[in-house]
């Protein structure tokens, strides 16, 4: 069963470095949940028990972006609150991937006024857009499988990672 | 116990109640579904809220809002408004609109009679740019404290002036996180509607097949 029986009796593998360092970092991302309108309530369904994100490794949800790996923007970003999310995206440390959750955090959504901004990809990169209004559990879950490919493409002499 | 609902016969109540000296300051009095609205000029609107609060017992004021009537055939372009109620046996509510011109968007605070008029003034003076006078916490409520225009003025434009795009681009290089100029990405309904490409498309897509 399991990772035993891969590695057979020997009790070793061969693999890269760049190979065991993005599986490990790709089956536990943490988290970062940034919830500001109805979307937070569909990741929050993401998740708890009957979607349960954490059969994918991503269930440790940090409130402190020190601590996180993963941005989830989930909702319409106004004027105000540009500043704080830029500010909450500086202070996750390297390496780092952002999801743009719903039609609001990607371009405004209905919104088109004076004080919501038209897509947080103007003013900091976006990794995974997930479209919908709000999207369901399911395409969230399918935006993680995005950014796990993509953590699994890193190589650890990119600039990604830090110096 | 008592009844605090909305006494909609006795409407009028308000205005019966002034003397006739303060009946003549009131300019209008309309009635639409059984919502009575009083108007009075300028000059007289610190007069008639301290009657209503001190004389009639108002003891509740609502809201404060404000019109802009900008480019319609009005006396004035701003009408402000009073919402007001008496809560209790007699509790009924109506209106008092306020005439205000455009030159001198002043106007006396009255949150020395209500409470809740400290709010209602300073969101109204964070929409509008109307001044209340001696409220004494005018700052912005609702826009960000930087934010130049007044949004809910009707020659303000609904998409603002540009002040959404007003930041910058972050993005990691290396182990630094630079500044850069934002980028525009054709993934948005509000940036990409107007392109010629979009109206293309839409023509082609309106055309029936």
């Amino acid at each position: 069963m399991g990772l035993e029986s891969l590695i057979g009796g020997e009790g070793f593998l061969t693999t890269t470095v760049n190979s065991i360092v993005n599986w490990g970092r790709k089956n536990a991302l943490w988290p970062m949940p940034f919830g500001t309108a109805c979307c937070a309530i569909e990741m929050m369904a993401t998740f708890s028990g009957r979607y349960d994100i954490s059969r994918f490794g991503a269930e440790v949800v940090r409130f402190s972006p020190r601590q996180a790996d993963l941005l989830i923007v989930s909702g319409r970003i106004s004027l105000k609150m540009m500043p704080v999310l830029q500010k909450i995206y500086r202070q996750m440390p390297e390496p780092k991937w952002v999801i743009s959750m719903g039609a609001c955090a990607s371009c405004g959504g209905v919104f088109d006024t004076y004080t919501l901004i038209q897509g947080v990809d103007q003013f900091m990169p976006v990794d995974v857009y997930v479209p919908g209004c709000p999207p369901r559990p399911e395409s969230l879950l399918d935006a993680l499988f995005e950014i796990q490919k993509l953590v699994g493409q890193e190589r650890l002499d990119s600039g990604k990672h830090g110096s | 116990m008592e009844s605090t609902v909305v006494d909609m016969a006795a409407n009028d109540a308000a205005y019966d109640a002034l003397t006739p000296d303060l009946q003549s300051l009131v300019i209008d009095q309309t009635e639409h579904q059984g919502q009575v609205a009083l108007t009075c000029k300028t000059e007289h609107q610190r007069q008639l809220l301290e009657h209503f609060r001190n004389e009639q017992g108002y003891d509740y004021l609502v809201d404060v809002t404000a019109m802009d009537h900008l480019g319609m055939d009005r006396p004035e372009r701003f009408e402000v408004v009073y919402v007001l109620r008496r809560i209790g046996a007699s509790g009924h509510q109506f209106r008092l609109h306020v005439w205000l011109s455009e030159d001198q968007a002043v106007l006396p605070s009255v949150f020395d009679l209500w409470d809740s008029a400290r709010w209602g003034e300073r969101e109204t003076h964070d929409m509008f740019g109307i001044v209340f006078q001696g409220n004494p916490d005018l700052r912005r409520l609702l826009m960000p404290e930087d934010y130049p225009a007044f949004p809910l003025l009707k020659d303000y434009p609904l998409k603002g002036a540009g002040e959404r795009r007003q930041f910058t681009r972050v993005v990691p290089r290396g182990d630094q996180m630079v500044e850069e100029e934002p980028e525009d990405y054709p993934t948005s309904i509000g940036r990409g509607m107007h392109t010629p490409e979009y109206e293309e498309e839409v023509r082609r897509d309106s055309k029936p097949r």
